[in-house]
């Protein structure tokens, strides 16, 4: 459980402020990204009340600020246990992969393990077991996650060792072979749909590789090229660290912002992957062998927008079938989880039209805002707040926070519900007009079963029509 | 910085042998024996759940309660702690197995769609269902455990035993020869066999219900965002309703700690023997299971108070780091526990070697630097691990209880546990370990037991020790 306190986190945050100066905002990302503004469409608008400016929600606070060397850095106090969790979220992944060197970002990231100046091969992970805690690596499309649970009396050393985890690696080529080594186990999740699929609905093409396997290209790469390719990627400028301990937030911060004091000042270039949805009547297609019928929606890359197309999906699964509909129709709906890539697919079958099986559904659930998507909120919102109680899940959870992160004259402490989503489920009454996409099936791709007569390779896209 | 001493010294100790010609460099033993820095003591011994003192009752019907009030916590915990074998009536493992399902199986139908799971935990000498899920369904949780206690037939508890003998997992050598082990020196064991789970009667199953689900010998810890006055009313039912078997044999009297409930006091009977030492003991030959032959060390050992505990457990965390070493706390009783893999071809001398690593471990002084890792590893991981379980603090609250030597004690068990581990200089570690766990010229009372051994290995091992 979150314990922040408001009025105790004022004060220092104002300090922080202070020290912070001109270099504490961010850049704009590095990549424009199109602003996602509702354009009109030939479905019947949504039956939602737009709700631009809500209310702050009440609840648990915590800080969120950019220090002046361009990492942002979310604090959350949690008293119910002395262990501390502390999370380093860097946003790149598996799509920025070079077209001619698939699975590069993910052994970059396996030899950020292999230590610095300060630290041996392995030395951080050696420490937090020494410690009787537990360390992890996530490496998806595009976010890369150092995740460790320590005794809160390893709290400071931790935040030293993610402060120093992205300065000069170091690179040899036996540390490189051994990176490669332990690439090669870690095999890719498995998904709900292709990645060509994903692709598709996201709109990114560096989604349509494996970005887990270790070529040729990457095992010749050289002690120089793997140090330029570390420090062009994995730089603090585009990263997020993530603390729950017990400490309170002000005194913690004090400890993080000294870790990092000695950097040089950098304007933030986290990339928001916001995609802009795609408007139209019908969703694109593309043709998939052995996934015809399946629609995808590309997810926000935050966690509010993920909570609702939580809310979306659950609405349609309890969603009875229709008095005109056929008994053997079936409509599922599921989520590819992902904090910056995910999907929600929709597989309709025992219908001559999935299309129309599947709008008719969504305009149902449009239609019974207050009744199953209602009951659907107050479940989702639930359960994020049980998933969030432990600081592990917790932090993980924080590291969704949309990106680029808090803007200059933003506050530093902010609502913890605002960052996970569930302020937007419960505060709000209606769905944001941000993710209304998600009820809408223009907004969807659509897989098909390719002619016979055509080649089952998938191909490029069609425009949406 | 992270890279130890020991790396550092072992490199510059290899320079100086290639520098010179000396064919052997005097062998100087490596000793750190400083003292830690005393904030990181402190840390390390502040490891402990901040739980304010919990709130104690004891029912009308007997039942001891511990309340752990966490102001706003949404969630709650209720765990009910059930020993298996205190109070002179010990039912077999296959009994338990039965009871515990059952209880399980009915609160569960009971809360399930409240949202609420109810599952089983195993403890030393007990079991525990824990019901978890939303402080609001705190009373409804309460009120579905009243109605499944407060009956003294159950009628589905043959089902119970249905779903146990489902799921009976095939035996590994590590299970067989631990459990012939532990029988031979508690008399008893938690294994399952089929064909004695198949022969209790019904009559049998009501017989072992009525012992076990009794108030008057169980322990109720509830951790919640609701006061513990808000829940008088739920809990004052259930002492009306769960009342327990009238007849509880003779000279019965209510024993109103817990910790004297849940914790064994009498020591078993020394078995008085050693091993490969005199007096010798006979080594069990256990029927085979699944994996590789295994070996099993076993000797129960008399603990007087908390502050022997954390003696035992820094023991049993400085052994692990070359042994596969176990320890089990349960009240005044521990039992300590060395497996290993024996091979096929050398398996007397896989045994030979077992023993002398064990005895090599307690005839050391382990410097201080070293127990103070042990010392650390061990309550880090303890809150790590409970925080990565989902930070159910009637679960550490019921571990406390096994380190306390007195209800009012418990609160503050980890704590205290923490402090004494810390406290313990290598002397008096070193004095322990010779007495308790040096197999060959310690105190007797050892046990051992292989399985899966054929019928050559177990040859070999004739000729080392006489089997039982």
């Amino acid at each position: 459980m979150i314990l922040g306190r408001r009025a105790r986190l004022l004060g220092p945050a104002v300090v922080v402020l202070a020290l912070g100066g001109p270099a504490h905002g961010h850049a704009p990302p590095s990549e424009p990204v199109a602003p996602v503004e509702p354009k009109p469409t030939d479905t019947p608008t949504p039956a939602v009340t737009p709700s631009e400016d809500p209310p702050p929600p009440a609840g648990p606070v915590l800080v969120d600020v950019v220090l002046p060397c361009g990492v942002r850095v979310m604090i959350a106090q949690d008293e119910t246990l002395p262990v501390a969790a502390v999370v380093l979220a860097v946003e790149t992944g598996t799509e920025d992969d070079p077209n001619d060197a698939p699975g590069l970002v993910h052994a970059l990231g396996y030899h950020l393990l292999q230590g610095n100046r300060e630290y041996a091969p392995s030395g951080i992970a050696r420490a937090v077991h020494g410690n009787g805690g537990v360390t992890s690596l996530a490496i998806g499309p595009a976010q890369v996650r150092y995740e460790s649970l320590v005794p809160a009396s390893m709290m400071a050393e931790m935040v030293a060792a993610e402060a120093s985890r992205l300065r000069a690696p170091t690179v040899s080529e036996t540390l490189w072979k051994d990176t490669l080594r332990n690439a090669r186990r870690d095999r890719a999740r498995p998904w709900g749909v292709p990645a060509p699929l994903r692709a598709s609905a996201h709109q990114a093409e560096g989604l349509a590789h494996d970005g887990h396997v270790v070529t040729d290209a990457i095992e010749a790469l050289s002690e120089r090229a793997v140090g330029s390719q570390l420090a062009e990627r994995f730089t603090y400028d585009r990263a997020t660290l993530v603390v729950v301990a017990p400490e309170s937030p002000e005194v913690a911060l004090v400890g993080v912002i000294a870790a990092f004091a000695d950097l040089p000042p950098t304007p933030r270039r986290a990339r928001d992957r916001s995609a802009t949805p795609q408007r139209g009547s019908v969703p694109r297609t593309i043709p998939l062998q052995g996934h015809g019928g399946t629609f995808v929606w590309a997810l926000p890359a935050d966690a509010p927008g993920q909570a609702w197309a939580d809310v979306v999906c659950g609405a349609l699964n309890r969603l009875r079938r229709g008095p005109a509909e056929p008994s053997r129709v079936r409509v599922r709906c599921a989520i590819d989880d992902d904090p910056r890539r995910g999907v929600m697919i929709v597989k309709a079958t025992g219908s001559d039209d999935p299309q129309a099986l599947v709008r008719e559904r969504l305009q149902r659930v449009r239609d019974d805002e207050a009744g199953s998507l209602a009951k659907e909120r107050t479940a989702v919102a639930e359960r994020l707040r049980q998933q969030t109680e432990t600081p592990l899940p917790l932090a993980r959870h924080l590291a969704r926070a949309g990106q680029p992160g808090p803007a200059v004259d933003a506050p530093p402490v902010r609502a913890a519900p605002e960052l996970l989503g569930s302020a937007a489920l419960v505060v709000q009454g209606a769905m944001p007009t941000r993710y209304e996409h998600l009820l809408d099936i223009g907004a969807a791709t659509l897989a098909i079963e390719p002619s016979p007569s055509k080649s089952p390779k998938p191909a490029p896209a069609s425009p949406p029509s | 910085m992270i890279l130890g001493r020991r790396p550092l010294l072992l490199s510059l100790g290899c320079a100086a042998l290639v520098g010179c010609k000396r064919k052997r460099e005097p062998i100087t033993a490596e000793v750190w024996d400083e003292e830690p820095a005393i904030a990181r003591a402190e840390a390390i011994g502040a490891l402990a759940p901040p739980w304010p003192s919990p709130s104690r009752g004891q029912l009308d019907n007997g039942l001891i309660t511990f309340w752990l009030h966490e102001p706003d916590s949404a969630s709650m915990r209720i765990r009910l702690l059930v020993p298996t074998s205190a109070g002179g009536n010990a039912v077999p493992g296959e009994g338990v197995a039965v009871v515990a399902e059952h209880a399980r199986f009915d609160w569960q139908r009971r809360v399930q769609k409240l949202g609420i799971a109810v599952a089983i935990e195993h403890g030393p000498n007990r079991f525990e269902l824990v019901a978890t899920g939303s402080d609001e369904r705190l009373a409804a949780t309460l009120g579905a455990l009243r109605t499944t206690l407060a009956t003294q037939t159950p009628t589905g508890i043959e089902g119970a035993r249905e779903r146990i003998g489902d799921q009976i997992p095939a035996l590994g050598n590590l299970e067989a020869a631990a459990s012939a082990a532990l029988r031979r020196l508690i008399g008893t064991d938690d294994v399952v066999h089929a064909d004695k789970l198949r022969g209790l009667s019904r009559a049998e199953l009501h017989g072992h219900w009525q012992t076990l689900a009794d108030p008057q010998r169980a322990v109720l810890v509830v951790h919640s965002g609701t006061p513990a006055e808000s829940a008088k009313a739920e809990l004052r039912k259930l002492a009306e309703a769960w009342r327990g078997a009238e007849k509880r044999g003779a000279g019965t009297t209510l024993v109103d700690q817990a910790t004297a409930r849940l914790g064994r006091r009498a020591v078993p009977k020394s078995t008085g023997t050693r091993l490969l030492a005199q007096p010798p003991t006979p080594m069990i030959i256990a029927a085979g299971g699944k994996g590789a032959p295994t070996l099993v060390l076993a000797r129960t050992i008399a603990l007087e108070n908390a502050r022997e505990r954390a003696i035992a457990r820094l023991a049993q965390r400085v052994a692990q780091e070359e042994l596969d070493a176990s320890l089990v706390i349960s009240g005044n009783v521990a039992v300590f526990m060395v497996s290993a893999n024996l091979g096929r071809s050398a398996v007397d001398k896989d045994v030979q070697r077992t023993v002398d690593e064990l005895a090599a471990i307690a005839r050391a002084r382990q410097p201080r630097q070293r127990q103070f890792q042990a010392v650390q590893l061990w309550l880090g991981a303890r809150v790590v691990e409970s925080s990565l379980a989902g930070e159910d603090w009637t679960r550490l609250f019921a571990t406390a209880i096994d380190l306390a030597d007195a209800d009012t004690a418990i609160a503050g068990a980890l704590a205290n546990d923490a402090k004494h581990q810390l406290d313990v200089g290598p002397d008096e570690l070193e004095a322990w370990t010779r007495k308790w766990i040096d197999p060959r010229q310690g105190e007797p009372g050892w046990a051992w037991a292989a399985a899966g051994l054929d019928a050559a290995a177990s040859k070999k091992i004739e000729k080392l020790v006489p089997l039982a």
